[in-house]
């Protein structure tokens, strides 16, 4: 990829991310994706599921799949507590909820703060992360929040 | 006369349909160089759909002229004819005429038949084939080769009686006038022709009225009646802009009698006489003394009040307001029990009393509006349904064939959205069933069958989807013939191999027909490819299956958005599942006795004599239950269309109505379950699914369901 490329790359993804923590990292959501945040209650579980797949819980009538992603990163578990939030996202036509430890801040992110997202050897899937967001010495992991909850990944069956 | 409803139904549709002709035509208006297929495709149906139901209902006025205002824009359609200022301004008019009509039609006022009349012919004058090239010019001063433009001129000459003393001969004139161009209209008046005994043979007392097409200008015509011109009345008006290949559209806005009297054909005085002759038929009766008059006075009050009534009997309102009401109500529901929960913190025993008496009255008011607010969005299909009587009636009748229809499945209730909008689809699948499937009485005593044929209408629920199937057991779709007919028609590729399935998706494809002529009902090749947009629109799928000389059968699916179904409430640890109460056939804690482990098929129970297996439902699902000993637990025997089973289940808690909820719109189909509910503290609950479950617990792929609707 050329400099040149990049750099467009770069400016496609400017603009405010919803910045949040999971297991002590902070992860940004670009903010247009975001509907709603609300406090974390108590899930009816689906049968038959990967586990990071939470459950569903009812959003004003609409029946909504939660999920954790400390999970679907393999990070340590936590228990949830009073500061543990569902984000509503709109990802394309889906309403999901994502459990987060807690939300942080609204960042904005310029061109010349943002980073293309880290290679490591293909073991590691990262291509759900979109940039790496650097301010004020703080590193924030840029999601790309459609691919990391495609089709593809919702329709993971357990045991297949 | 057909019944209320079917009015209701009628009325309600045609006001839609109407509003779709309307808009449709004025973007059509706006932009008449750049037709958009999609939009005249969507005219036309609409005007084909009106068409169609009130022929259903039996308005066979309103069907006729529906069918005229169809014809042109079918010809719109093919670029048959083009689109000008005139040709709108007409079919708006058209449309205009066409409310009042369904309106006076439904109120059973009389029609006013001679705009009818007017109306009609000018339409037919576009639609005629042989005016086709002419119509091109119709808003535009027709050119001729030489590029001399031709106009139209309306003549009136009124000659003083004695005209003939002066030398000159009316008939002269009209000679002279032939010469001159293209004489399109000419009335002789003779009305002012006296009695045999008073007539004079040497006056003059007709007067004549002619239009002309010529590329003469004015002052020559002028020229004609230069020696008359004094003495006698000549009137010549260039109406050119008017006048519309033999129609002077100032006559076809007015009623007959204005245009005999404008004619002087008729006195005005005449023509009010002639009004007020008009009678209903109730004063008709009175005055042939068939009815005294203040029975039928009272009878027309009472009429006049009730159609009044049956005005006010329904609103239409967007469903999108509907489902937010639907919605906003369940979380209030919530919210009132949470709020009921905090009651307990109020220490105070006197406040605490008032406050739970007026908490009760809130959760129970709040409970039923609910219930009512669901209620309002559900319908059940027989409304629909029953609208197909007539047709099958009528289109039986009309070609000699004997058609029985029966129906099942009327009960089920549907999302309205969903009954509005299937009406017009199903009825097309059921013409096609009559117009192809079923067979003359002789053609199926011939094959053996009986003669007469039977179209089964069938709603179910099942698998967490309502099926609607259309069947008949007629002659079955001709493979063949369908392919030779979509390859003739550029829709299938002669060089390729196509299954079966894919050779009945042809009859969907736009622009194809089977059918020889053009009938009323079917034939014009809007049908099957509207039936598939219509359905898809309301997200459910259709399935052909055809089988020679066995019948056919339309298979609709939709999804279960909306539905409310009566269902049971169970327990499996700390989840809660929602059990459709038409698929339990009873449930019971089994003794130590019934239960038989075998061999190879896992656990049996013993109900009444008869071994079921059993499921448990927290394996299945995986979860962990309070109870695995099923002496201590609940089994619920579900019976589904193939089998039968118990579950197991940690608690039963009891009977709700259930909204569902649809998961697979915001994540995936779960297997096992239909959907889900909000349950009264707010949870989800998801709703068990007989099919799935049956699946997941026996690894059941078999298709159970095929060719159900046929014999």
């Amino acid at each position: 990829m050329g400099e040149a490329n990049n750099n467009k790359a770069m400016q496609d993804m400017e603009g405010q991310y919803i910045t949040f923590e999971l297991g002590g990292e902070t992860y940004g959501i670009a903010i247009l994706k975001l509907i709603e945040i609300i406090g974390f209650r108590e899930l009816t579980k689906i049968p038959n599921v990967p586990s990071f797949i939470k459950g569903i819980l009812n959003l004003r009538g609409a029946a909504i799949p939660v999920i954790d992603l400390r999970e679907h990163f393999h990070l340590q578990n936590v228990n949830y507590d009073s500061f543990t939030v569902i984000m509503i996202l709109k990802i394309s036509a889906r309403t999901i909820g994502l459990i987060v430890d807690n939300v942080k801040d609204v960042v904005a992110f310029t061109q010349d703060q943002l980073r293309p997202a880290p290679r490591f050897n293909s073991q590691i899937k990262t291509d759900f992360i979109k940039a790496m967001g650097e301010k004020d010495d703080k590193f924030v992991i840029l999601l790309d929040i459609d691919r990391l909850l495609s089709d593809e990944e919702l329709n993971v069956v357990d045991g297949v | 006369m057909p019944n209320d409803e079917l009015i209701q139904v009628f009325m309600e549709e045609s006001e839609e349909e109407i509003k779709e002709l309307e808009a449709g035509l004025i973007s059509l208006e706006e932009d008449p160089d750049n037709i958009d297929a999609d939009n005249i495709g969507r005219i036309f149906r609409s005007a084909h759909t009106i068409k169609g139901s009130a022929g259903m209902v039996g308005f066979e006025d309103v069907a006729n002229f529906t069918h005229n205002l169809e014809n042109i824009l079918d010809k719109v359609r093919n670029n048959e004819l083009k689109v000008t200022k005139n040709l709108i301004t007409s079919l708006l008019e058209g449309v205009d005429f066409l409310k009042g009509l369904i309106s006076a039609t439904i109120n059973k006022e009389d029609i006013d038949s001679a705009k009818m009349q007017s109306i009609t012919s000018r339409l037919k004058r576009f639609a005629s084939p042989l005016l086709d090239e002419a119509e091109e010019s119709s808003s535009e001063t027709k050119v001729v080769p030489g590029g001399v433009k031709e106009r139209v001129f309306a003549i009136s000459m009124r000659f003083r009686p004695d005209i003939f003393m002066t030398g000159q001969d009316p008939l002269m004139l009209l000679h002279e006038l032939y010469d001159m161009g293209e004489i399109v209209e000419i009335y002789a008046h003779t009305e002012g022709i006296p009695d045999f005994y008073a007539l004079k043979p040497t006056n003059c007392y007709m007067w004549w009225e002619i239009i002309i097409r010529t590329e003469q200008p004015l002052s020559n015509l002028k020229n004609v009646f230069i020696f008359v011109e004094d003495e006698n009345e000549i009137h010549i008006d260039d109406i050119t802009e008017k006048y519309t290949d033999g129609g002077n559209l100032d006559l076809a806005e007015k009623p007959i009698g204005e245009i005999l009297v404008e004619k002087g054909i008729i006195k005005e005085e005449d023509l009010i006489e002639a009004l007020r002759e008009h009678k209903t038929t109730g004063q008709q009766l009175v005055e042939k003394g068939k009815a005294p008059k203040d029975i039928v006075e009272n009878v027309a009050r009472i009429q006049s009040r009730s159609r009044k009534v049956v005005r006010s009997k329904t609103i239409r309102v967007d469903t999108e307001k509907l489902d937010k009401l639907v919605n906003l109500v369940g979380e209030m529901v919530i919210s009132v029990a949470r709020m009921v929960q905090f009651s307990t913190a109020i220490k105070d025993p006197l406040l605490f009393r008032s406050f739970e008496t007026s908490s009760a009255a809130l959760e129970r008011v709040s409970r039923e509006l609910q219930e009512q607010v669901m209620r309002v969005r559900m319908i059940p299909v027989e409304g629909t349904f029953n609208r197909f009587r007539r047709l099958v009636r009528d289109l039986a009748f009309e070609q000699g064939k004997k058609i029985e229809l029966k129906m099942s499945g009327t009960e089920t209730e549907l999302d309205k959205n969903v009954v509005e909008q299937i009406g017009d689809p199903l009825k097309h699948m059921i013409r096609n069933s009559i117009d192809h499937g079923i067979e003359t009485p002789e053609e199926r005593k011939a094959k053996g069958k009986p003669e007469t044929g039977t179209i089964w209408l069938k709603a179910y629920q099942e698998e967490g989807s309502i099926f609607i199937e259309i069947a008949d057991d007629g002659r079955g779709i001709d493979k063949d013939r369908l392919l030779a007919k979509a390859i003739e028609k550029g829709i299938a590729d002669a060089s390729q191999q196509y299954s079966e399935e894919d050779i009945f998706n042809f009859m969907f494809a736009p622009g194809l027909s089977t059918a020889e002529k053009v009938t009323e009902i079917s034939g014009r090749g809007v049908g099957m490819d509207v039936v598939k947009k219509n359905i898809e629109d309301l997200r459910g799928s259709i399935e052909v299956i055809s089988s020679k000389d066995m019948g056919t059968v339309f298979r609709v699916r939709f999804p279960l958005t909306l539905a409310i179904i009566d269902s049971m409430t169970v327990r499996v640890g700390k989840e809660v599942f929602t059990v459709p109460l038409s698929v339990i056939e009873k449930s019971l804690r089994p003794g130590r006795e019934d239960i038989k482990t075998v061999e190879g098929k896992g656990e049996l129970i013993d109900i009444r004599g008869e071994y079921i297996p059993l499921v448990r439902l927290y394996e299945l699902f995986n979860i962990i239950p309070e109870k695995t000993d099923p002496t201590e637990a609940f089994v619920v025997v579900l019976q589904g269309t193939a089998s039968r089973f118990g579950v197991l289940v940690d608690d039963i808690l009891g009977l709700s109505q259930a909204v569902i909820k649809s998961i697979d719109k915001n994540f995936r189909k779960i297997e096992g379950t239909s959907g889900a509910t909000i349950l009264g503290n707010g949870k989800v609950s998801l709703i068990l699914d007989i099919h799935g479950m049956e699946r997941l617990a026996f690894n059941d792929k078999r298709n159970i369901r095929i060719f159900k609707g046929v014999v």
